[in-house]
């Protein structure tokens, strides 16, 4: 008897779909398995919709891209989840689980805000937290959704909403005895203390975030996070040497992790440590890694911050147009990837090497950019001065 | 290698001197069965002791070994030659092969397109291996930016061959070539070839650089009408990744203008051969060609495109059309003697088939399992599209349940895939996937070759993915 081909190959997406999701709980994929993995996701997508709205199919591979996702994004798949996972979202809104749908589009945004699209990341995730189905979520996944936005906020400047929301991850995390979470949210209080140049309480959350690590045996894995913190703010500080060793542990476990993106940023951090201590090369070499990565995983937030960085260098070295040509690529970057507090480092970095090469009409141009950058933060005088007078310091 | 070395151990009883083999070889009994089992790839000092223990025990004859040898990697032609020579003498390979025979002097190189073997005029490497020439580039250093090749046999290649030639190895000729063409009709297997030829012959260009953009395909329409790729790269990753292998890491960090403003100062100051796969995959594609005519001469761009390269005074295009006759024929001849099908008509052949090389394979290919009329009865000459769909039906109705359901899983999973992926599977035991296997490879619907770990992967050209998904499932 001639074999339904059509039910046979859609059987066959719901066995290897669970397939691979037993594969990916026992962890640590190879790269050809997850991009196999992927493929059998994205050839599903592509499946006529009358032929594939088989509920448990569409669960399989809600599921199936969730897990995915923890594997993939760190390893830089951004175009591809950029790509897909509207439409698995698409998917999840006819499944009766609200949880899938919520986790689903989390991750979407992760991305876009990553990407620089952080506006929408904010409205799709402000409505989540609005939506009924926020109710339904666990404490965890409620802290989790709250960290996320608290992340975009700060991103974006939106301080007093961040403080609002990571404070409200914080409380629920610690309530609910959810570790991982209330070091997250420790360490984006640090951040946004930054943001407003109180060192001391951001290094206070930092070093409570780098406690609670440590406390639950994450010394050589999660405690990465407070490292890359505690190191970018002494380099603040301009106490180079005790930033360089934490910097140095954090790029080791993001690299032992194969974390793209956090090996970048923390490299980046690391390099800076290393050009301030008139390490040059080294700088650098770390540098290039981190402009490559960044490209590669179209992050663009991390390319300006590469620039900027480069930037430094060149203006360490004597060499001013160069110097002012990498901060100019930073504040193009910037222009479609919005990160004021990175931005007001770059003006503030540019503004003095203009003046240096007689460029005055680029100079009352960035002057102008600058204001409009302290107005969107809501600075005050006190905030700009201890910024400003640390001299170097990026988001 | 490894399904043919399997496939050979069986027909030698290697298994039958197994520990004799693992003695002598002074390997492990573990590793001899690895490599029976397909996991390892003996060195190719193993190959020739291997060779050499089956001859003597007289378990192996010269075709046996030729064939051993080839699935084994063993080397170029010529090694293997000698190495016959020396086991079998020369006379008993006169006889065998006819060296005096116009074919020593075929192109002994076919390529890939987008990964896949076929297109302009090649046959694949009949073997389940790695393909020969790998090997042999690897250990002669040919360039580290070139790609690996699957190469077996270039027929219909030598004018497109002369003519690149000419554009590339005269001062005089034109510094930008564009090889345009269709879906799987050989163009970066000519690019390859090309390029392979200048290193073998002494080159008067500084450095190969090879750039090539990966495609992801997102619609099927169509048996011929191949899938479109999306843009995948913009021109200034282009450039980044020619900085890249230039060793040029601090252009990375330079703006656009200034990019292209120092490799110009590059490519003036010495001439390189720059390769641009997949032109049409490039976003901006038509702007990027005004910014390689600034930095041409002496460096030249040799560049592969699905798509027409604008008709720019500076730009040299040679268009790949089908076979002719003769080469169909040599194509039609080749195939039946790589796959040992005894009686064909090749002008039959060709008068139905017409110049389609994919579909030439295909047809032969078909005639392992069927009777030559009854491959041939059903076609009728008419557009690509009907004879494709007619052949591709043709093979679809010869393979058993078991090998359809293996070809079904690149639909899902892409246009490769591992032995560790078939076997995830639960519906099928090790030998029937392996008899599945070995009957999707006869018949030329997939392709087995070394990913990037040197595993084994199974590829499946764009034109058979489109038939199952279009005609055999109905997902248009």
């Amino acid at each position: 008897m001639e074999v339904d081909w059509t039910a046979y190959q859609l059987a066959r997406y719901i066995a290897e779909g669970e397939r691979v999701l037993h594969y990916l709980e026992k962890g640590d994929p190879s790269q050809f398995f997850l991009e196999r993995a992927l493929t059998l996701l994205t050839t599903y997508l592509r499946i006529p919709e009358n032929v594939s709205s088989d509920q448990r199919l569409q669960e399989v591979m809600s599921r199936l891209a969730q897990a995915l996702f923890t594997d993939i994004w760190p390893r830089g798949y951004w175009h591809q989840i950029l790509r897909w996972w509207p439409e698995i979202v698409a998917i999840t809104h006819k499944l009766p689980d609200p949880t899938l749908r919520v986790k689903i589009i989390q991750q979407l945004t992760v991305i876009k805000n990553n990407q620089g699209q952080t506006e929408e990341a904010i409205e799709m995730v402000e409505t989540l937290v609005a939506s009924p189905d926020f109710d339904g979520l666990s404490s965890s996944d409620q802290a989790n959704l709250f960290h996320h936005l608290g992340v975009c906020y700060v991103r974006h400047g939106d301080y007093d909403k961040a403080q609002a929301t990571l404070t409200e991850c914080l409380r629920l995390s610690h309530t609910h005895n959810h570790w991982e979470l209330e070091s997250y949210a420790l360490n984006q209080l640090g951040n946004l203390a930054l943001s407003y140049g109180n060192f001391d309480q951001a290094r206070q959350n930092y070093e409570r975030s780098l406690n609670i690590l440590l406390k639950n045996d994450q010394a050589n894995d999660l405690a990465c996070i407070a490292y890359q913190s505690l190191g970018r703010l002494f380099v603040f500080q301009k106490q180079f040497e005790p930033a360089i060793p934490l910097l140095e542990k954090g790029v080791a476990i993001r690299r032992r992790w194969g974390e793209q993106e956090g090996t970048a940023t923390n490299g980046t951090y690391l390099a800076i440590a290393y050009l301030e201590c008139g390490r040059l090369i080294e700088a650098e070499t770390l540098l290039t890694e981190a402009l490559v990565i960044s490209k590669e995983i179209r992050h663009l937030r991390g390319m300006a911050l590469s620039h900027f960085a480069f930037g430094r260098l060149e203006a360490k070295r004597g060499n001013i147009s160069q110097a002012v040509d990498q901060f100019n690529q930073a504040l193009e970057i910037l222009e479609t990837s919005p990160t004021p507090s990175l931005e007001l480092q770059v003006l503030w970095g540019i503004l003095p090497q203009l003046l240096r090469i007689g460029q005055f009409v680029a100079f009352f141009s960035a002057l102008g950019r600058l204001g409009r950058n302290v107005r969107q933060q809501k600075l005050g005088i006190m905030t700009i001065w201890r910024l400003l007078s640390a001299r170097i310091g990026w988001s | 290698m490894t399904e043919g070395i399997r496939l050979l151990a069986r027909e030698s009883s290697m298994g039958t001197v197994h520990a004799e083999l693992a003695e002598r070889l002074n390997h492990s009994s573990e590793m001899i069965y690895a490599w029976r089992r397909g996991e390892h790839l003996p060195s190719v000092e193993i190959i020739e002791t291997l060779a050499r223990i089956f001859v003597q025990k007289g378990r192996a004859d010269l075709t046996w070994t030729n064939r051993f040898l080839h699935f084994g990697s063993y080397g170029s032609s010529e090694n293997i030659t000698t190495l016959l020579r020396d086991l079998f003498g020369e006379d008993a390979l006169r006889e065998k092969f006819d060296l005096t025979s116009s074919t020593q002097n075929e192109l002994v190189v076919a390529g890939t397109e987008d990964g896949q073997v076929h297109g302009l005029s090649f046959v694949p490497i009949r073997s389940n291996d790695k393909p020969l020439e790998r090997r042999m580039d690897r250990s002669e250093h040919v360039n580290p930016h070139l790609p690996l090749a699957t190469y077996s046999r270039l027929f219909g290649a030598t004018e497109y061959s002369d003519r690149l030639q000419q554009h590339l190895t005269v001062e005089s000729g034109s510094s930008i070539i564009s090889i345009e063409g269709i879906g799987g009709i050989g163009k970066t297997a000519l690019a390859d070839y090309a390029v392979r030829q200048i290193i073998r012959h002494g080159t008067s260009f500084h450095d190969l650089l090879w750039v090539s953009a990966k495609q992801e395909y997102l619609t099927d329409t169509g048996i011929v009408h191949s899938a479109q790729a999306t843009a995948q790269i913009n021109v200034e990753s282009l450039f980044d990744e020619v900085s890249q292998q230039l060793g040029l890491s601090d252009i990375l960090r330079l703006s656009l203008p200034h990019k292209i403003e120092r490799l110009t100062v590059q490519f003036r100051a010495k001439p390189y051969l720059v390769v641009i796969d997949n032109l049409e995959t490039v976003a901006d594609a038509e702007g990027l060609v005004p910014w390689l005519e600034k930095m041409a001469r002496p460096t030249k761009f040799l560049l592969t495109s699905r798509q027409h390269v604008p008709a720019l005074t500076t730009v040299t295009p040679i268009r790949l059309q089908e076979l002719g006759q003769n080469d169909s024929i040599n194509l039609v001849t080749h195939t039946a003697q790589e796959k040992q099908i005894g009686s064909i008509e090749p002008e039959r052949i060709y008068d139905l088939v017409g110049g389609n090389p994919l579909a030439i394979i295909l047809t032969v290919s078909q005639m392992q399992f069927l009777p030559a009329d009854t491959v041939l009865r059903g076609i009728q000459r008419g557009t690509t599209e009907d004879i494709y769909r007619y052949v591709y039906w043709k093979s679809w109705s010869v393979l058993t349940d078991h090998a359809r359901k293996v070809l079904l899983t690149f639909p899902r999973i892409g246009d490769q895939v591992d032995w560790q992926w078939l076997t995830m599977s639960e519906e099928f035991s090790e030998d029937d996937l392996r008899d599945a296997l070995q009957q999707l490879i006869d018949l030329s619907l997939i392709q087995p070759q070394r990913g990037a770990n040197n595993d084994l992967i199974y590829t499946i050209h764009r034109l058979t993915h489109t038939f199952l998904q279009t005609e055999v499932l109905g997902w248009k």
